[in-house]
């Protein structure tokens, strides 16, 4: 019933503030936070006490930390304030699940070695045209502004490499990473909608094939979606993308429909 | 604080070093609470700084606290980390639900006594006991509502409510705007 669904993700709140949703959980919640206002305003509360829980306790860093730090930042290119979205922003007719048509803003990243990707971009909660229809909640990928920038910046880093390859049928996959940066990020294109109960998980691969999680998402209603790569580089030798169960898995529960390997 | 994240947004290292004394020790604390390894804490409480020093610009003092948005992104990369590094059933359990009791008696090596741990600690007496052991799994555990309601054998409904609750209470309790 909308009704009982409803109820249930504003008392989300609180599992969100604590940091206890898995990462599906938490995107579909962050789409619900651009649309209510309500919410919003509790989970900014509750943010705000959650990370009180955390002064408890302090710990003395020891002096090499501040070192490390200092001299990491030191070579570390800083966000601009108030980054726009990068390269072109139209304005498209996307046909969702459900048939209807919308406008929405997609952004077309610029990215290097030529690939394009379309990723369909929720601007603001004042489009009051999206209703929160549960299925489209689910389907949809939804990235804000801030995320594409960040994805966006490893697309255009300096020491930025592209491996892609094909996924599934029409699909196309291309990790993008940065050794600079320690940070990759998965960009793909005709993916194929994944059966309900499941979803995309990305994996971290060593070369000795030890799989670490590194992050689930849905690809859009085009099949597109451009997603970070959660983890460090370092140590890892590949990208495997495999479909698991909602929420995601702690291994791969079945062989890599994609496996990249980091350097080309 | 937020003063000196403005000023970090726009390269300003000594402002950064200031921060860095006034939030690492929170940071790491995080990190340690979560990650209990010291070493792994100390990694994430670098790619926290860091990534406080590369993000800053995201951070808009008109709807923010410097202090709530640099431990709020203390506590989402622990998490990440704890969940990666290990399956949730090597995690020991066990000592997840023990944890939570320790607030109140044992003090940790370099703990730095503040007033205001004091007062969140007075707070979290406030919670009844259900709210406290969940708000402290899903926040000091890093386990996810359904990881909890597992663990404690209840309904998934139950631990939202729990954790909604429980931290609602605790915003009351201390007076949080």
């Amino acid at each position: 019933m909308v009704a009982d669904d409803e109820a249930e993700v504003h008392a989300l709140t609180g599992a969100y503030a604590l940091d206890a949703l898995a990462e599906d959980e938490r995107v579909a919640f962050e789409a619900h936070l651009a649309e209510c206002a309500s919410c919003g305003v509790e989970v900014d509360d509750l943010l705000r006490t959650a990370a009180r829980l955390g002064s408890i306790e302090e710990v003395s860093p020891p002096p090499r930390m501040k070192a490390a730090v200092m001299a990491a930042a030191s070579r570390t290119r800083q966000l601009a304030p108030a980054a726009p979205v990068h390269g072109d922003v139209a304005l498209a007719t996307v046909t969702d699940l459900a048939g209807r048509r919308r406008r929405r803003a997609v952004a077309v990243l610029g990215v290097a070695a030529g690939l394009l990707a379309v990723v369909a971009v929720a601007l603001g909660a004042q489009n009051a045209a999206l209703r929160s229809d549960r299925s489209e909640l689910q389907a949809r990928s939804v990235r804000d502004a801030s995320v594409v920038a960040e994805v966006n910046q490893v697309l255009t880093a300096g020491d930025a490499r592209t491996v892609s390859a094909a996924v599934g049928g029409d699909g196309h996959g291309a990790v993008v990473s940065s050794a600079a940066l320690d940070r990759a990020v998965f960009v793909g294109r005709g993916l194929a909608t994944p059966p309900p109960g499941r979803t995309y998980q990305l994996w971290l691969i060593t070369a000795t094939g030890k799989a670490s999680p590194a992050g689930v998402f849905r690809p859009d209603a085009t099949g597109a979606v451009a997603a970070s790569v959660k983890g460090t580089l370092v140590g890892n030798a590949l990208v495997g993308l495999t479909v698991e169960p909602n929420g995601g898995s702690l291994a791969p529960t079945t062989a890599p429909i994609l496996a990249v390997p980091l350097r080309a | 604080m937020s003063g000196l994240l403005v000023l970090v947004a726009r390269g300003d290292e000594r402002a950064f070093s200031q921060l860095y004394d006034q939030v690492a020790g929170l940071v790491l604390g995080v990190a340690r609470r979560v990650l209990r390894d010291p070493a792994q804490a100390e990694e994430v409480a670098q790619e926290v700084l860091l990534e406080v020093w590369r993000t800053a610009a995201r951070f808009d003092p008109q709807r923010g606290n410097a202090r709530t948005w640099v431990l709020t992104m203390a506590h989402r990369r622990a998490v990440d980390r704890v969940r990666s590094a290990q399956a949730a059933t090597d995690r020991d359990l066990a000592v997840g639900i023990r944890e939570q009791q320790r607030d109140y008696d044992v003090v940790e090596e370099a703990v730095t006594n503040r007033l205001e741990a004091e007062q969140v600690r007075r707070a979290l007496t406030r919670l009844t006991d259900l709210q406290r052991e969940a708000v402290h799994l899903a926040y000091f555990g890093g386990y996810t509502h359904r990881e909890v309601a597992e663990l404690l054998d209840v309904p998934l409904g139950t631990v939202k409510t729990r954790l909604r609750d429980g931290l609602i209470r605790l915003r009351d309790a201390m007076g949080v705007a």
